[in-house]
């Protein structure tokens, strides 16, 4: 074994998992049912499971089909476009993390009070949702408990950001 | 969290595999050899991604294996320094936390590493975190988001063999993971994933 290039590339949550997903229906397909070797095949099941855990953005990827190919080009495109000072390892973990909120932007993101107004940061969000859409709301009922629960980190974010 | 590695191996196909479409018979001895494998410096391998060149198959005299010279890329589990991912809590101590996936469990977040105001409930053995007049609790199973601090890598030397039959003592095997990661969830945004949503 010889390693040529230890890191050639850089992948998207959603490469790797429509990789499995396409491995799986190759082998699936035609006549001659395969599998992977054990080791393999085991560890892309348990892979896939992890990509598709809430709230990974791929956990409704089988019905709603949000994330292609095209819109991974597309947020690309459009975040270079608007907000040109994201980094790439950013603009990755945004599209693999798919934040709607401030707080969760906020941890992707670096010194984003100093880069980006708040403005600006809902715009991020707005981009997000535009492109790569986001999660149903949650029933009415359990919302209204959730958001009650919700209220004090969200609270104590913004003070520990202002100070 | 993924990278794609390029990796030079010499494959023997047995005549036993000859059936395969040769493309196939490849990429299933790579994946034999590779998957939930730890390269020290590289990361975890999951499967083969590309296969980018293949030499012409060489015969060998005596075993009639195919020889072939590939190369290919290896996807591999590889988060980087600062990167926020996820994982859910499998268990907790005074120490600290220990994280896992489905397919990888050495994630350690140090009890220093929580946010802080965060205490451990020994008769429950869980932390709870004092976030102005609520206790949020960190719950077993619960999916949290934290970020990477460090890796460490651990080469396994070759155990050694026993050298005296005559005492009884059982040699004591102490496992270390090749590959673990150190995380915090020091920040605003991360522990939980409920918290914040």
């Amino acid at each position: 074994m010889k390693i040529l290039e230890a890191q050639s590339a850089v992948l998207t949550n959603y490469e790797v998992y429509q990789h499995l997903i396409d491995i799986r229906k190759r082998n699936n397909a035609g006549q001659h049912k395969r599998r992977m070797p054990e080791d393999a095949f085991r560890l892309s099941k348990e892979v896939l499971e992890y990509l598709q855990t809430k709230p990974y953005p791929l956990h409704d990827q089988k019905e709603k089909q949000h994330y292609s190919h095209a819109t991974l080009e597309l947020f690309c495109e459009k975040l270079a476009e608007r907000f040109p000072d994201i980094t790439k390892a950013e603009g990755l973990a945004i599209f693999n993390v798919r934040p709607t909120n401030i707080p969760v932007l906020a941890i992707i993101v670096e010194a984003i009070e100093d880069r980006y107004t708040d403005e600006e940061q809902q715009q991020i969000i707005d981009l997000v949702i535009e492109v790569l859409g986001q999660d149903d709301p949650e029933p009415e009922e359990e919302e209204e408990g959730e958001d009650a629960e919700d209220g004090d980190p969200v609270q104590s974010v913004e003070t520990a950001n202002g100070a | 969290m993924w990278i794609l590695t390029k990796i030079a191996d010499l494959v023997q196909l047995k005549p036993q595999d000859f059936h395969k479409p040769s493309l196939e018979a490849i990429e299933d001895k790579i994946n034999e050899k590779y998957a939930n494998k730890v390269i020290p410096k590289i990361g975890l391998c999951i499967c083969v991604w590309d296969i980018t060149d293949a030499s012409e198959g060489l015969i060998g005299q005596y075993d009639g294996y195919v020889n072939i010279n590939v190369e290919f890329h290896m996807v591999v589990f590889r988060p980087h320094r600062g990167e926020v991912i996820q994982a859910r809590i499998k268990e907790q101590t005074l120490q600290g936390m220990r994280l896992c996936t489905p397919f990888f469990n050495d994630i350690w977040i140090p009890s220093t590493e929580l946010p802080e105001d965060t205490e451990f409930v020994e008769a429950e053995n869980v932390w709870v975190w004092n976030s102005e007049g609520t206790r949020l609790y960190f719950d077993n199973h619960e999916t949290v988001r934290f970020m990477v601090l460090e890796e460490k890598w651990y080469t396994q030397p070759p155990t050694k063999p026993k050298e005296s039959t005559d005492s009884d003592v059982p040699t004591k095997i102490t496992y270390q993971a090749p590959y673990s990661i150190i995380g915090t969830m020091a920040a605003s945004g991360l522990g939980l994933t409920l918290w914040w949503e």
